[in-house]
């Protein structure tokens, strides 16, 4: 999660939350922390963007990924990870741009996608894309025709949407993937060569990663869809703890 | 045997519920359409309470536009069948 995240009132609650439970003898730290290593051993954007490489190279596999979400992660070995709920991949078109949110909770594929960044778990991200979904795109950077419809899925149940492009715009060969920040409506989608910069991240590289890379092991599935708000490697004073080159909070809630 | 079907008119339940639910307050009060029926799933309500009866879910779409705000946008949400009423 976002190297920022330790100092949000979210990770505030869950850190009292935690509290609670070790003080009830319902958990103990240790096996918190053993469940969080479990599920991000496993979670990485690789995941999402082999998916996406795939549909890509195999229009079968496209229309197979957008009539059923959990059969085609488990095509490429990524059943575990889509497990525990239903998994919908909407594509993003010139005419139709999807954009995520759960208002609720933030669930998130986080399996498929990796941990999910700050924003999209803060208030101000949760409250405004239902109603104000193209200023919200704007402050990312993504600025919209008036003749393309928004469609705002709302992750309110067992169910995660996943937002690609599904259709390679540039052709070519590739031998390396780029991984994207996840972004509202951009999902895992990969962009096409020489346009590896990343929205709102003035010069933000990502590091290129090989499609071929490996897997993590991992030991169980990940419990559910939902990205817990506990960031692994910290303790539950918000100390330590991986950063999150994706974060974009600051740029998203200027003086919210 | 589901009282909704796709392309029914419904309204979101607008009452305020003493426990948990997932029916977000945004959402309720509002018209839209179901777009699609889904499977039975266990309604949150009463699953946070120990009671897995199943009960139908399904996808509505609320088209909203408003004022002074660029271009069309449309919410798609997931709900289930107690959550809806028949629109008038």
């Amino acid at each position: 999660m976002s190297g920022e995240h330790g100092e949000l009132p979210v990770a505030a609650r869950v850190r009292r939350l935690e509290e609670r439970m070790i003080a009830a003898g319902l958990a103990t730290d240790t096996e918190l922390d053993e469940i969080l290593e479990q599920v991000f051993a496993f979670a990485s954007p690789v995941n999402g963007a082999r998916m996406v490489a795939r549909a890509w190279k195999d229009p079968a596999y496209r229309d197979r990924l957008l009539a059923d979400g959990n059969a085609a992660a488990a095509e490429l070995g990524l059943g575990a990870g889509a497990q525990g709920y239903l998994l919908k991949a909407v594509e993003n078109t010139p005419a139709v741009h999807n954009m995520i949110v759960c208002p609720l909770c933030s669930c998130y594929p986080t399996a498929l996608l990796g941990p999910s960044p700050s924003w999209y778990k803060s208030f101000a991200y949760r409250s405004r894309a239902v109603r104000e979904p193209r200023a919200v795109l704007a402050e990312f950077g993504l600025e919209l025709p008036e003749s393309t419809e928004i469609r705002v899925w709302d992750a309110n149940s067992e169910a995660a949407t996943w937002s690609c492009r599904c259709a390679r715009k540039a052709p070519g060969r590739w031998t390396k993937l780029s991984c994207p920040p996840s972004s509202p409506g951009t999902g895992s989608s990969v962009p096409p060569p020489g346009k590896q910069t990343v929205p709102g991240r003035p010069g933000g590289q990502r590091r290129p990663i090989t499609c071929s890379s490996p897997l993590p092991p991992h030991r169980k599935p990940p419990p559910d869809a939902c990205c817990p708000h506990r960031t692994a490697g910290r303790d539950r004073h918000g100390r330590g703890g991986p950063g999150h080159e994706g974060d974009v909070e600051r740029r998203v809630l200027p003086g919210r | 045997m589901t009282r909704f079907t796709a392309g029914a008119r419904v309204r979101a339940r607008a009452a305020d519920p003493d426990g948990h639910t997932r029916l977000p307050r945004y959402a309720r009060g509002h018209i839209g359409e179901v777009v699609e029926v889904r499977a039975a799933w266990p309604l949150p309500d009463d699953a946070v309470r120990g009671v897995f009866a199943l009960s139908r879910s399904m996808r509505c779409a609320s088209p909203r536009p408003r004022c002074g705000i660029r271009g069309l946008h449309s919410v798609i949400i997931d709900m289930w069948e107690s959550y809806l009423e028949e629109a008038p």
